[in-house]
């Protein structure tokens, strides 16, 4: 079956195709201590060349994709509570090590 | 990181108070990023602003009560000019205890504050408004600098670009 003209959704087969292989490699991921991931993200949709390339880099697009579920302000939250957490780290390290 | 005399910084509160001054700014540099979606952790909020007499007392009405020091000072002096001497500088950077606040005058090569502030987005943050540099502007000045350090939050930016066109290949 052919998409119709002008439309942006991929044809059917590989449509099928891809969610085959986000399933097969989800199952696949689920059982692996690999930490390289970059096989998993790449059975996932493509955004564009500059997508791929993070992806190659090495960049956790999970992490992207769950950071942009978030509104603008729970980003900016979420940042802070990081720097916060850094900060006890770094206060548990002084105590460890003593201050430099 | 960038290290506040207080230890930890507090971006939230710097921000409130610097808005609820009516000081005029966009937020830029790796918070900006963070609120963008990057992964990546940075410590000092940087700012541009309009280093106007006016706008500078805005900000020393605001830091005055947190001791400011001029951050990258040798001895890490306390600021005790007034607003018309702030005015001449072009990158005053300050430690306080709230944590560190780069003001920025101009942003290479995206241009002046009129023009950062044009292209900017308007955000809701603790029912103020808080304006953030463009995603493209963004871009533009991580590839401009090109610092190593910059290199993968450079490449988070770009694939969020990526992800925000939706268009799936």
């Amino acid at each position: 079956m052919k998409p119709k003209e002008g439309s942006r959704e991929p044809p059917p087969e590989r449509a099928v195709r891809l969610i085959w292989r986000q399933v097969w490699y989800s199952a696949l991921m689920q059982q692996s201590d690999d930490i390289d991931r970059r096989a998993y993200f790449k059975s996932l949709p493509s955004y564009g060349p500059d997508w791929d390339f993070a992806i190659e880099y090495g960049v956790d697009v999970m992490m992207l994709e769950r950071n942009l579920a978030f509104s603008y302000e729970a980003r900016l939250r979420n940042a802070c509570n990081g720097i916060r957490f850094m900060a006890k780290c770094r206060a548990m390290n002084e105590k460890l090590y003593g201050q430099v | 990181m960038a290290r506040s005399e207080a230890g930890i910084q507090q971006t939230e509160r710097l921000l409130c108070e610097l808005l609820d001054a009516e000081v005029e700014c966009v937020v830029v540099g790796g918070v900006a990023a963070a609120i963008h979606g990057c992964t990546r952790l940075t410590e000092d909020l940087d700012l541009v602003a309009p280093l106007t007499f006016a706008n500078c007392e805005r900000i020393l009405g605001v830091l005055q009560k947190y001791r400011p020091r001029f951050y990258q000072t040798l001895g890490r002096p306390p600021v005790e000019r007034d607003a018309k001497a702030l005015s001449e500088f072009k990158n005053p950077y300050f430690d306080t205890q709230l944590g560190i606040v780069d003001v920025l005058g101009s942003l290479p090569p995206v241009g002046d504050y009129a023009r950062i502030r044009s292209r900017s987005i308007a955000i809701d943050f603790e029912g103020r408004s808080l304006q953030l540099v463009s995603l493209d502007d963004l871009i533009s000045v991580k590839e401009a600098v090109g610092r190593p350090k910059d290199r993968e939050v450079l490449i988070e930016l770009k694939a969020i670009r990526d992800r925000l066109k939706g268009k799936v290949r």
